[in-house]
C-alpha cells in the first residue's frame, strides 16, 4: 500500500516550490523541510523501498550547552547528579563543572555527553521530537563533495546539507546526531561479538547498500547501530523537530 | 569500582533480604520506563508489574517467518527442562514490534497455538514505547518488505528488580549461561 502512494510522490520527489509558502507555518530559528521520499540506505531484501516523509519544522542549529542548561533549571531529574542510571550513563554532561555549569567556553557549542533519553526528553520540553533517521538522512545526508580540501575528516559523515536546503540557514556543526530510532539498523545485529566478526557484517552489508560508494552513509548507519539509549559521548549531539502544525 | 563492589558485596548479600521491598526501583531498572502495555487479556499493564519475579525476555512477532519462532520454542523447551533447583524462578515475558498486526486477538491466538501457559506475559504497546523498550535492551529492529521485520535476535534476562543481567544471541544454541545467572541471583 505504501508503495502505491510512494510512487507517484517520488516523481514530484524533490523539494518543490512549497517550501517558501510553507516557511510560515515554523519559527524564525527553524527551517521548513517539504514533504518527499526517502530512500533507505540498505536495501530491503533485494529491492529499494522508498519510504515517504512528511513535512517538518526542523530546527536549523542542533542544541547547545546553553539552551540545555535551560532544560535542566526547569527539569532538574535531568541534571547529571540526580539521572538515572537506566537513562545516562555515568559520563553524562561528562564536560560540565556541575549540574549547571556547562562549560564557559562551550556555551554556545553543541550540547554533547547527551543520551537518547535526555535528548527526547528535551526536544519533548519544547513540544518537539528527535528525528527519525529517514527525516534526518532527507535533511542531511547530502553526498560529500568529491573534492573538498578545506574539510575536516568524517565531517562530511556528520552531515551534508540536503543541496536544496543551502541558504536556509541549516547549520550542520560536525558533531553526530541522535535520532529518534536510532536503533532501526542492523549492522552486525549481534551484540558480544568480536571485531573480527563485526568488521565481516560491515563488509557484508555493502552489498546490500543502495549506493555502496556513499562511505559517509556507511558511518552513520555504524555508529547508529552501535549505540544504546543511555550512551552519552563526547561527538554527539541532538537537534529537535516539530510536525508542521 | 571493582575494589568497591568487592566489599560491599558481603554486605549486600546479608541487606538484601530485608531492603528489596521497600527500596526505591534500581537506578538501572528497566521497570523505571512509564510506558503503558496491554496484555494479551486486554489488562492495561505497567513494566513495574513485574517486580519480584525473574524474567527471561524476548521481542518477537507472530507473523515472523525467520528466528522469532525458533527463540520463542527453545524458551518454551527451557521453561519445561529447567533444572529442578531453579525452577519456577523464572518467568516470561514476549513483547510484539508489531503491535499494528499484532491485535490482542492475535496475540491471544498465538498463545493459544503456542500453548503458553500463566507463567508467559504477551504484551503490546505503542511503537514508539516499543521503541524505546527495544532502545534500552540495545534490541535492533526495522520494518521490511511484506510486514517482515529485521532484528535482533537476542534474549534477556531481568532480575527481580528489573536490571538486565545477562543478554545473549542464539539462545536455543547454549541455555547455560542463563542457568547459571539465575542460580546466581537470590532465590
Amino acid at each position: 500500500m505504501l508503495r502505491s502512494i510512494a510512487a507517484p510522490v517520488l516523481v514530484l520527489g524533490t523539494f518543490g516550490l512549497a517550501a517558501e509558502v510553507c516557511q510560515g507555518a515554523c519559527q524564525p530559528h527553524e527551517v521548513f523541510v517539504p514533504a518527499g521520499v526517502y530512500t533507505p540506505f540498505f536495501k530491503s531484501g533485494t529491492e529499494t523501498r522508498p519510504v515517504p516523509v512528511d513535512p517538518i519544522c526542523l530546527s536549523a542549529t542542533t542544541v547547545t550547552h546553553e539552551e540545555f542548561l535551560g532544560f535542566v533549571r526547569d527539569h532538574p531529574e535531568w541534571q547529571k547528579s540526580r539521572i538515572k542510571r537506566l537513562f545516562a550513563e555515568d559520563s553524562y554532561l561528562g564536560d560540565w563543572q556541575d549540574d549547571l555549569t556547562p562549560p564557559p567556553e562551550m556555551i554556545s557549542q553543541p550540547a554533547t555527553f547527551v543520551s537518547w533519553f535526555a535528548a527526547g526528553a528535551y526536544c519533548e520540553a519544547q513540544g518537539g521530537r528527535l528525528p527519525t533517521v529517514a527525516e534526518w538522512e532527507r535533511f542531511a545526508g547530502g553526498r560529500e563533495p568529491a573534492n573538498n580540501p578545506g574539510a575536516a575528516p568524517f565531517a562530511f559523515a556528520m552531515g551534508q546539507a540536503a543541496p536544496e536546503l543551502a541558504n536556509t540557514g541549516l547549520t550542520l556543526p560536525g558533531v553526530w546526531e541522535w535520532t529518534a530510532n536510532f536503533n532501526s539498523t542492523l549492522i552486525s545485529g549481534r551484540i558480544g561479538t568480536t571485531e573480527g566478526a563485526d568488521s565481516s557484517q560491515f563488509c557484508g552489508d555493502g552489498i546490500r547498500a543502495v549506493d555502496p560508494s556513499n562511505y559517509g552513509a556507511f558511518l552513520r548507519y555504524s555508529f547508529r547501530s552501535s549505540l544504546r539509549a543511555n550512551f552519552a559521548l563526547k561527538n554527539l549531539g541532538f537537534r529537535c523537530v516539530r510536525d508542521v502544525p | 569500582m571493582n575494589r568497591l563492589k568487592a566489599v560491599a558485596l558481603p554486605f549486600l548479600a546479608a541487606v538484601v533480604l530485608t531492603t528489596d521491598v521497600t527500596s526505591e526501583p534500581s537506578e538501572r531498572s528497566v521497570y523505571q520506563l512509564d510506558s503503558s502495555w496491554v496484555e494479551d487479556n486486554g489488562q492495561a499493564f505497567k513494566l513495574a508489574a513485574l517486580e519480584g519475579h525473574m524474567q527471561l525476555l524476548a521481542l518477537i512477532y507472530t507473523t515472523c517467518e525467520g528466528s522469532c519462532p525458533i527463540t520463542v520454542k527453545s524458551m518454551q523447551m527451557f521453561s519445561r527442562s529447567m533444572p529442578a533447583d531453579i525452577k519456577g524462578r523464572i518467568r516470561f515475558l514476549l513483547v510484539t514490534v508489531d503491535p499494528e498486526q499484532d491485535t490482542l486477538e492475535v496475540l491471544r491466538e498465538y498463545r493459544r497455538e503456542m500453548k503458553l501457559d500463566r507463567r508467559w506475559k504477551l504484551l503490546r504497546g505503542s511503537d514508539e514505547d516499543v521503541r524505546e523498550l527495544a532502545a534500552v535492551l540495545g534490541f535492533n529492529y526495522e520494518q521490511i518488505e511484506s510486514g517482515q521485520f529485521a532484528h535482533s535476535n537476542l534474549v534477556t534476562v531481568l532480575d527481580r528488580r528489573g536490571e538486565i543481567v545477562h543478554q545473549q544471541n542464539d539462545f536455543a544454541s547454549d541455555v547455560k549461561p542463563v542457568i547459571e545467572v539465575i542460580r546466581r541471583q537470590q532465590p
